[in-house]
């Protein structure tokens, strides 16, 4: 067996590393020799990072026999999550000098096992957007067609993995923002169940919505790196406690509802459905069981997003100010100080949310959006319930379509907010989903399939998907860089 | 619109305005569609509870207050400094 930066698994790379046949070094260094020649193109990285430390403390854990799996694997952080005495910007302008003064809680953790962290990956300002047209920094590009997107907002920490810098990728997901990189770039990546994952240490988006979750290029090495994220943390006031993490068990087959009203409606490419009709007797092939479902009010998680992620957008970026940290534009007074900050700060998507939020929030106007929305939402979540007393996971295509070109959405915010339609409704519901590749789309863009699952059912998420895995044999077309 | 900018805190210019106003404008006219759906059984659940901690200290590293405080445009000892609120 010969390391490749390519086809190099984990437990390929643990056995290499403990067996003495590489060291973590000479593994990191051709890592970095490829994300150096990939970056400039890709745009991947806002910032490489010197590894030598941490290459140092990895090597030395698996010398001394404490190595984890993980130990000297590398991955890609997206800006959004802090890492002590490195710059976090969630490629903003607003935060474009602010340094973590301490560790995201999931950071220390993976700190400790001697993960090596090789950058920080560029994002949609704040995570808001779903192609990285919104970084402040410029946009990244997808590794299999650099004239079209790698989705977003984690679309760095897409293409980081896409393009075999690295052998997994952290994101965060409020609507669709690991899933829909993941899809586009024909990764794995899961959303988790909400309160599982500690978001200390997240720059915060939409509080009751966020996640963190890991990207992979199997589902088998997304299971490994969310069972080192899934544990809780006094620190995140959201994270649940141990006893609440009742697991459901794997099972021999599984019963998949298809919402097909929800997955037949407009703005569908002919490809997607093709593809999923594909997967659908595929999955029956492998024995599993396909029933139609209903959601009723699922159609409406898509606008209920649109009223409550701003709301919470526009609390949660309150705190940039122009007085604790961030930019700071000298006004007259605190508000002018305040309103010219921010207003140089922020970038086009990020003031839509505030204002959007600010609107939905304001008096006269909160009954007929935002308690609505948090009403619907409600029901929704029940229907999710519902239906799952019935089926084991529900099956939709991660997208509406294959990764778009630059430019195809950006002038139309409406239509941008369209291509998480599938994605939404798990974070509007706080239940896990995960996206795995099944397909090529007729630009020969990788397509993906969505499962989602009740609370707490990442376990037997993870089996159902490997068994789909192994049965849609997805076959990984090399980047056009490697 | 002006009034929504002053609440949000941000400065735009004449034509950052003009284009904020047809997009809140379009995003407005996708999410009224809400107004549609029935929930007049809608039932309130709460799955994700806060959990509130003791309101003792938790952070002992002291280092991290000082790089709180570098992170401050402006500083004085160990506060950091505001302009003026009140105005005679």
């Amino acid at each position: 067996m010969s390391f490749s930066i390519y086809t190099t698994t984990i437990t390929e790379l643990h056995k290499m590393f403990v067996e003495k046949q590489i060291s973590v070094a000479g593994a990191i260094s051709l890592y970095r020799q490829q994300a150096e020649k990939i970056n400039p193109e890709m745009h991947a990285y806002l910032e490489l990072f010197d590894t030598a430390n941490m290459v140092d403390y990895a090597q030395e854990l698996i010398d001394t026999g404490r190595a984890t799996l993980l130990t000297g694997i590398p991955i890609a952080v997206k800006d959004n999550i802090l890492i002590s005495g490195h710059v976090a910007s969630a490629s903003s302008k607003m935060l474009e000098n602010h340094t973590a003064s301490y560790d995201a809680t999931i950071i220390a953790s993976l700190k400790k096992q001697g993960v090596v962290f090789m950058g920080r990956t560029n994002m949609d300002e704040f995570a808001m957007g779903s192609s990285t047209e919104n970084s402040a920094y410029g946009p990244t590009k997808n590794p299999l067609d650099v004239t079209r997107v790698p989705g977003g907002s984690s679309g760095g920490s897409a293409a980081a993995l896409a393009s075999h810098t690295v052998l997994l990728a952290l994101g965060t997901d409020t609507g669709g923002s690991i899933r829909q990189p993941a899809s586009f770039c024909g990764l794995v990546g899961l959303m988790p169940t909400y309160g599982t994952v500690s978001r200390y240490g997240a720059i915060a988006m939409g509080s009751s919505l966020d996640q963190i979750g890991p990207f992979a290029k199997s589902v088998s090495e997304a299971k490994l790196l969310w069972e080192t994220l899934e544990f809780p943390d006094v620190r995140d006031n959201s994270s649940l406690p141990e006893k609440d993490r009742i697991w459901l068990e794997p099972k021999n087959s599984y019963i998949l509802g298809v919402p097909k009203t929800f997955i037949s409606g407009e703005g569908i490419s002919e490809s997607v459905k093709n593809n999923f009709t594909e997967v659908l007797e595929k999955a029956k092939q492998a024995g599993h069981t396909i029933v139609e479902v209903d959601i009723p009010l699922i159609e409406y998680s898509l606008p209920v997003y649109y009223i409550v992620m701003p709301a919470e957008v526009s609390t949660n970026l309150a705190r940039f100010d122009g007085v604790r940290y961030g930019l700071r534009i000298e006004g007259d007074n605190p508000d002018h100080t305040m309103s010219l900050s921010r207003g140089a700060g922020f970038g086009p998507e990020t003031k839509r949310r505030v204002m959007l939020g600010t609107y939905v929030l304001s008096h006269g106007y909160h009954d007929a959006y935002y308690q609505k929305a948090i009403n619907v939402r409600n029901t929704i979540k029940n229907e999710f319930k519902k239906v799952f007393e019935t089926v084991d996971y529900i099956i939709t295509p991660t997208t509406p379509s294959g990764a778009f070109r630059f430019g195809e959405k950006s002038s139309n915010p409406v239509e941008m907010y369209l291509s998480d339609l599938f994605t939404v409704p798990a974070n509007i519901a706080g239940i896990p989903a995960l996206s795995l590749p099944s397909g090529y789309d007729e630009h020969s863009m990788p397509l993906g399939i969505q499962l989602m699952g009740p609370r707490f059912s990442e376990k037997a998420l993870f089996d159902c998907a490997e068994s789909l895995e192994k049965t849609l044999n997805y076959e990984r077309i090399s980047t056009i860089l490697s | 619109m002006q009034h929504l900018a002053k609440l949000s805190r941000l400065a735009l210019s004449d034509e950052g305005m003009v284009r904020m106003q047809s997009d809140i404008t379009s995003i407005l006219g996708y999410i009224d569609q809400i107004q549609k759906a029935d929930v007049s059984d809608a039932v309130m659940t709460y799955d994700a509870i806060n959990q509130v901690r003791e309101d003792v200290v938790v952070e002992k590293d002291i280092s991290i207050r000082n790089r709180i405080l570098e992170q401050a445009p402006h500083t004085q000892d160990d506060f950091i400094q505001v302009q003026k609120v009140i105005s005679r």
